[in-house]
């Protein structure tokens, strides 16, 4: 008795909850279905032995994927991974290399602060790594899920080719465009996350005047983190789908959308310039005005353009 | 031996689905379903077969009722219309592919013989 509700536990907790009891009763009136009236605990034991593993009967209920990514996306998931990780390893070592030079340029020398740096490096790497892996799998797993749902048997016809990356050579994706994109979206990153050491005036290695107000600059992380991450799942959507679409093009430009307006919402934030900055370049508010207002006109204008390129390119895929 | 016996699974695992369903043309429970699969020399792995039937239930080829009338409840399954008709063309299909392959096969042998 206890070893049999024992066996439908270990089958229902891998279940979904809201198969578990329909499941349950099922089992359970099975399993009776093959003891005898007055059974002994040796029966029973048989009577489970018969039904095999808790483990492998639950997985035969299951009906979507056992593993995280499957054959279909695990190419462009090491593709893309390949891309990545050097390029924010990269980054991460000359902000870190930029940073430790800034600090102690002239102090000691270049060699060694490129030592120095190094030495720091691991623990970024470390921690940057991860980051990466976590969530270039998560949005795989994602893919994976999403996709699996509707998967329906299409029929193949030598027509499909036509939509192939290999036909469509202007269409296709490539490699180096999801290299630059990321590049630079490692490089901003970087310069987000270092602003305070990296932008404003330094004399003798130290930061007299730091261009931003650092706090008020990173109260915006949750929008430059959810900006990151989507710009590392759309170069993953870019890298699985292969050929630029219609859809492609609404999503690079939502992603380009939602990137600009973090930025101008930071720029336009009246907080965001130190005032100490001031003290070095005593000019006239309008001045700094107009050059945000050009800085971000500049920017607005470089996305706008990027945007159009994608429905330009996604446009033809039709034909 | 176990290239052998996985090669014998993969073969099997097609014909268990129209097995399973030449039994629901009356209702069936469980266990009852596992002995008369027996009965004719068909093994099934109980846990492959309690998976497929709930398979079978989404697939609206065979519909379920719980009898409690008696002492213990049990599930009862048995084809739907949509299931009796699949049934039907399963089995054809089945007819023909052993008519075929058991051609196959004695070609096979006869070359053998020359």
């Amino acid at each position: 008795m206890k070893l049999i509700e024992a066996y439908i536990g270990e089958v229902t907790r891998r279940l979904p909850e809201k198969e578990r009891e329909d499941i349950a009763l099922e089992l359970r009136s099975t399993i009776y279905d093959t003891l005898p009236e007055d059974y002994s605990e040796e029966e029973e034991k048989a009577a489970l032995r018969e039904l095999g593993s808790p483990f492998m009967l639950a997985n035969g209920y299951k009906n979507w994927p056992m593993h995280l990514i499957g054959p279909k996306y695990f190419e462009s998931y090491v593709s893309l991974l390949k891309i990545l990780l050097p390029i924010v390893l990269l980054i991460s070592f000359l902000s870190l290399l930029t940073v430790d030079f800034i600090e102690h340029s002239g102090v000691i020398s270049v060699i060694e602060i490129f030592w120095m740096a190094i030495g720091n490096a691991f623990a970024v790497f470390f921690d940057v790594t991860l980051q990466v892996l976590f969530w270039v799998t998560l949005g795989f797993v994602i893919f994976e899920r999403t996709e699996h749902k509707k998967e329906t048997i299409k029929k193949w016809s030598p027509d499909d080719l036509k939509k192939s990356p290999s036909y469509l050579t202007e269409k296709a994706v490539k490699k180096m465009e999801i290299f630059w994109d990321l590049f630079w979206m490692a490089v901003l990153a970087a310069l987000y996350f270092n602003a305070s050491n990296l932008m404003g005036v330094i004399q003798d290695g130290e930061m007299v005047a730091p261009l931003f107000n650092n706090d008020v600059l990173l109260s915006y992380w949750p929008l430059v983190v959810a900006a990151l991450i989507g710009e590392v799942l759309l170069a993953a959507y870019k890298l699985v789908a292969g050929v630029w679409t219609k859809r492609m093009a609404i999503l690079n430009t939502l992603q380009l959308a939602f990137s600009t307006t973090v930025f101008l919402l930071i720029i336009f934030n009246n907080n965001i310039i130190h005032s100490k900055i001031a003290t070095y370049f005593p000019l006239p508010e309008s001045y700094l005005e107009r050059t945000l207002t050009i800085t971000a006109i500049v920017v607005v204008g470089i996305n706008a353009y990027e945007a159009w390129k994608g429905f330009k390119r996604g446009g033809q895929a039709r034909a | 031996m176990t290239l052998l016996n996985s090669l014998v699974t993969e073969l099997r695992r097609g014909t268990l689905t129209l097995a399973v369903l030449s039994q629901l043309r009356s209702p069936q429970y469980g266990y009852s379903l596992v002995q008369s699969l027996e009965k004719s020399g068909v093994t099934i792995e109980q846990s492959t077969l309690y998976p497929l039937l709930r398979r079978l239930e989404k697939q609206e080829l065979v519909t379920s009722s719980w009898d409690t009338t008696e002492k213990r409840p049990r599930k009862y399954y048995v084809l739907s219309e949509f299931g009796t008709e699949i049934y039907g063309q399963l089995k054809e299909e089945w007819e023909k592919t052993s008519a075929e392959l058991h051609s196959l096969l004695k070609g096979d042998e006869s070359r053998e013989v020359d």
